[in-house]
């Protein structure tokens, strides 16, 4: 039988404690009713490739962490922009704490309260990480356009509740010594990180993670992962991943949904995946053991 | 209350250099010829133009063709109702109209935008150029036809403006106020958003923004300055210009003005908008002819060759290096950074707060409340101490102590 | 603005002739646009440049008086000629440039670069021949022809002629040959092609050169057609870009069927075979197209988001 190492934690250095506080009055409350996310029979076909196969059922539960794997081209990425609305499924249906969001555009999804970082660094390499963390909060602050170019006392304070925010984010992400330096003088990991910190401004209540440790060496990788774990910890995030780094998944996810080719071929805790013959078959290649 | 307006002002630029620049800026007119001026009036409304095509060029990354045709409009319009042969009415009630015809207009390309890239814009904002050379223009009672028709300076709030003297400082104060405000803008959430929709447009979409709400928002901007512009070049030159100022060469000059500033600074644009004006005719005293295609032109091929973000973009990269080497430097040496002085306007509340006590460590299963207490999910015993990974951060590893949400209860 | 639809027959015949040749024109630009479009994903405005100071050359060298400029009045088809490699010359030097340094830049900012370029090329074309607005003859020669009982123009037929021998030679070239084979794979994917070993900046900047000399084509036989001006030029490009735009600048077949789409549209309301129609609504009808072109490949594209781009 295999066995799930588990993954030692983190625990807070002492200046970040108060960031954490700073950065949980920033974001909205992480209470609500119901399930965060449930996605029901799926399908998604590109011309005459069928992507996803109904898909029964993919569910995040109140702020759990849940990975999602498979081998290359099993659709993970397909499944994560129909969930997310970069793309609509020709069958089944989306429902985000509550509300079915199957045909909604991801920006109003952002707005209940998901948000997504992407396999690529999508930051502006050309601004300093303060400025690409800031740029997240957009939906925390108040303010129309004229409110926000003149400067309205709910804009202002808003503002600078951001600002402060972002620093905490910073500190809490081990980007605090870089906040002033440009995004394009960092190395991938920082960039890495950067995007991760910016989704946490959004203050989401679900996080979706598209592969965050793909570019990143082993040893960071772990670290990576460990990281997000805390936060989603700490701040009662539900998180749904992505990875390749399959060990990372199953040390720290429950539940844990399998694709291959479009299909869901197991779902389960870790150690039901990681005994389950389909799936060590398709990822594995190995010949099924007799315990 | 001002105090929150303080981030107009880049802190690393000292006060005198404010000073000194607005003592030169208005007193140059003073002495200098009359002709000078005039072309000094011209100046800060290319300056307005550009910045409002930076943008959309500079802002929200599309190319937009149809300046010209935009501006255009806005001075024939402008033009046809304040002249006493025309609708006859008040200055502001001009100004008013053409602003609003080319944040319309321009708005009306923007539609494009929401599924194709830059270069279907290119060529839609082209057809809108080429589509009002052919209507608008070719209304002789818009643009005068062939009889010389005559607007005076404005009168507004009770002060005239018929000096050249007098016209250029309006310009000046309209030009200082677009400034302020685009900076203002850039500054706040809305800012911020178009810049990140530039940037990638899933990534942008992910935090909340509408890409397409934001494109559109960049374009009636910048027609509203360019509507702006044209309606204040109506009374510069008193009588309405000649067509060839506003066709489609124009509009890749117009263009030219951001492309060669870049995207970076606001300066760099009324710099160039200033240089584009002033030297080919300062060239042509010295009997050098310089088309404005030829100055445009270049203009453009030097500031995309240089790189994509122009030429004060490539001054300011350089300014920036050298403070972050410097920073980098220190991070190397294992020294805390203090941050850069662009913070300093809010106070560093992080600091101050007092350390918190290492917690208690509280047996595993302590934490039910009916959800899953850390055991379940990571399978992990309380014993052992996992080796140490610190890398100078701070950061050791221990089994972890219940987290807050389980404290909350 | 009255839309009066009255149908004039005995001009339908004629406009329908001279839509076909003016389209011919647009058709040899918008290949030069798509050709080059696939080589470098960027809109290659410089063509415009390259059209405009090669008619400008042409009627320089080929013109045999002019009223205020010394012309030189060299034979006309080895003029035409000397334009056709002048253009090559120049699709070869800015190929060499966009696909050295500025490979990897993104588009728009190389789009933008070739804007620069046609301005200052039409600026110095501009510059050089101050002032000029002539009439240039043929290098086909005058004289008409009879056809299915019209009259058409030696310079038309030509003009037709050359359009469909070169659409052949290319298809040919393009479906048949190893040179057709690099030329589509780097179309479809550069570094794919770099990887399996095209020699992928030699056959770049060959595709540049032959567009080069395609817009110099284009630009030298619009001059007998019409009056000479920077403009004017820049006004075929115009047509000729939305072309290639409705090909959705992948297909050449179809930007083909643009231009001739736009030259028909041109020459039959321009021309009023639908009663008198001032220019402006011309203009406002071939928009009125462009724009629903555009949307129409919008929609086709699909998707929430265009994820992809062009």
């Amino acid at each position: 039988m295999t066995t799930v190492t588990p993954t030692p934690t983190l625990e807070l250095a002492e200046g970040q404690e108060a960031a954490l506080e700073v950065f949980e009055k920033f974001i909205p409350e992480q209470t609500y009713d119901g399930v965060p996310l449930v996605g029901r029979d799926i399908s998604k076909a590109f011309g005459g490739i069928k992507a996803l196969r109904e898909v029964p059922l993919i569910e995040v539960p109140p702020h759990s962490f849940v990975g999602l794997i498979g081998p290359n081209g099993a659709g993970k990425s397909t499944l994560f922009n129909v969930l997310n609305g970069f793309t609509t499924p020709d069958t089944g249906e989306v429902v985000l704490f509550g509300q079915d969001v199957t045909r909604r555009q991801p920006w109003d999804r952002a707005k209940l309260g998901m948000s997504r970082t992407f396999q690529a660094n999508h930051i502006d390499l050309n601004l300093s990480t303060f400025d690409n963390l800031l740029a997240g909060a957009y939906q925390l602050i108040r303010g129309g356009l004229f409110a926000a170019t003149f400067r309205s006392r709910g804009n202002h304070a808003d503002e600078q509740r951001a600002r402060l925010a972002a620093r905490a984010v910073a500190r809490l992400l081990d980007l605090e010594p870089v906040l002033g330096v440009m995004a394009r003088s960092l190395d991938f990991a920082a960039q890495r990180r950067i995007e991760i910190g910016r989704s946490l401004m959004s203050g989401p209540r679900l996080l979706l993670l598209d592969e965050p440790t793909a570019g990143v060496d082993a040893h960071e990788a772990k670290e990576l992962v460990a990281l997000v774990k805390r936060m989603q910890m700490d701040l009662g995030l539900a998180v749904l991943l992505i990875e390749h780094y399959v060990q990372a998944v199953m040390e720290n996810s429950n539940p844990i949904y399998v694709l291959d080719q479009g299909t869901l071929i197991a779902a389960g805790t870790p150690a039901e995946v990681a005994n389950d013959p389909k799936v060590r078959a398709s990822y594995l290649g190995e010949e099924e053991h007799h315990a | 209350m001002l105090r929150r307006y303080s981030s107009v002002l880049s802190p690393n630029v000292p006060t005198w250099a404010y000073g000194a620049f607005l003592a030169v800026a208005l007193g140059w007119v003073l002495v200098a010829p009359k002709f000078w001026v005039f072309l000094g009036g011209a100046a800060c409304l290319l300056a307005i133009a550009g910045l409002g095509l930076s943008v959309v060029v500079g802002w929200a990354g599309e190319v937009s063709l149809a300046s010209a045709a935009l501006v255009g409009t806005s001075v024939y319009l402008t033009g046809y109702i304040v002249r006493a042969d025309g609708l006859d009415l008040p200055f502001l009630v001009g100004l008013g109209a053409g602003v609003a015809v080319a944040t319309v207009l321009h708005s009306f390309a923007a539609l494009a935008t929401a599924k194709l890239s830059g270069i279907y814009v290119m060529v839609l904002t082209l057809g809108l150029q080429v589509t009002i050379e052919r209507t608008v223009f070719s209304v002789a009672k818009l643009t005068g036809g062939s009889e010389g028709v005559y607007l005076s300076r404005p009168r507004l709030f009770g002060l005239g403006f018929d000096s050249d003297i007098a016209f250029y400082y309006l310009c000046a104060a309209v030009l200082a106020v677009v400034v302020v405000m685009l900076t203002l803008f850039r500054q706040s959430r809305h800012g911020r958003a178009l810049l990140l929709v530039r940037t990638n447009r899933e990534a942008a979409a992910a935090v909340g923004i509408s890409p397409w709400r934001y494109k559109i928002l960049a374009f009636a901007i910048s027609g509203a300055l360019l509507g702006l512009a044209g309606a204040m070049t109506a009374p510069l030159y008193r009588s309405p210009p000649t067509l060839l100022q506003y066709l489609s060469f124009a509009s890749l000059f117009l263009l030219a003005v951001p492309v060669t500033a870049g995207s970076e600074s606001l300066l760099a644009v009324i710099l160039v908008a200033f240089g584009f004006t002033m030297l080919p005719a300062g060239l042509e005293e010295l009997g050098i002819r310089l088309s404005p295609n030829v100055v445009g032109g270049l203009g453009l091929l030097t500031g995309t060759y240089i790189g994509a973000r122009g030429i004060g973009g490539a001054v300011l990269d350089r300014l920036r290096e050298k403070r972050e080497n410097q920073t980098l430097a220190q991070l190397g040496q294992g020294t805390t950074v203090v941050l850069p002085r662009d913070d300093a306007h809010e106070p560093v509340v992080i600091d101050t707060v007092p350390a918190r006590r290492p917690r208690t460590r509280t047996p595993a299963g302590a934490g039910g409340n009916g959800r899953r207490s850390d055991e379940d999910l990571v399978g992990v015993g309380t014993d052992g101490l996992a080796p140490a990974l610190s890398r100078g951060t701070g950061l050791t590893l221990r089994p972890r102590p219940p987290s807050r949400l389980e404290a909350r209860g | 603005m009255v839309l009066a639809l009255e149908f004039n027959g005995n001009i339908l015949a004629p406009a329908i002739v001279n839509g076909i040749a003016i389209s011919s024109l647009y058709a040899l630009m918008s290949i030069a646009l798509v050709l080059t479009f696939r080589m470098s994903r960027s809109v290659a405005f410089v063509h415009g440049g390259i059209a405009s100071i090669s008619a400008y050359l042409y009627w320089y060298l080929a013109a045999t008086s002019a009223s205020a400029f010394e012309v030189l009045g060299w034979p006309k088809l080895p003029s035409l000629a000397i334009v056709i490699v002048f253009g090559a010359l120049g699709g070869f030097v800015f190929g060499s440039v966009v696909m050295g340094r500025m490979a990897a830049w993104p588009r728009v900012t190389v789009t933008t670069f070739s804007l620069g370029a046609m301005l200052l090329v039409a600026g110095i074309a501009g510059t050089i021949w101050k002032g000029v607005f002539e009439r240039v003859p043929s290098p086909f020669g005058e004289g008409t022809m009879r056809f299915f009982s019209m009259n058409v123009t030696r310079h038309q037929v030509v003009s037709v002629g050359l359009l469909v021998v070169l659409s052949a030679v290319l298809t040919l070239v393009l479906s048949r040959t190893r040179l057709g084979v690099y030329i589509r794979a780097i179309a479809d994917d550069v570094e794919a092609g770099q990887i399996v070993g095209i020699p992928v900046r030699s056959v770049a900047i060959g595709v540049w050169s032959f567009s080069g000399g395609l817009a110099a084509l284009g630009g030298a036989l619009i001059v007998p057609m019409s009056t000479l001006t920077e403009l004017a030029v820049l006004f075929v490009l115009m047509r000729s870009l939305a072309a290639a735009v409705l090909g959705g600048f992948d297909s050449l077949p179809l930007a083909l069927v643009g231009a001739l789409i736009f030259g028909l549209v041109e020459s039959v309301v321009g021309g009023g075979v639908f009663g008198p129609v001032s220019s402006g609504m011309r203009e406002v009808v071939l928009m009125a197209l462009l724009f629903g072109g555009i949307l129409l490949l919008a929609r086709r594209r699909g998707g929430v988001m265009n994820l992809g781009g062009v």
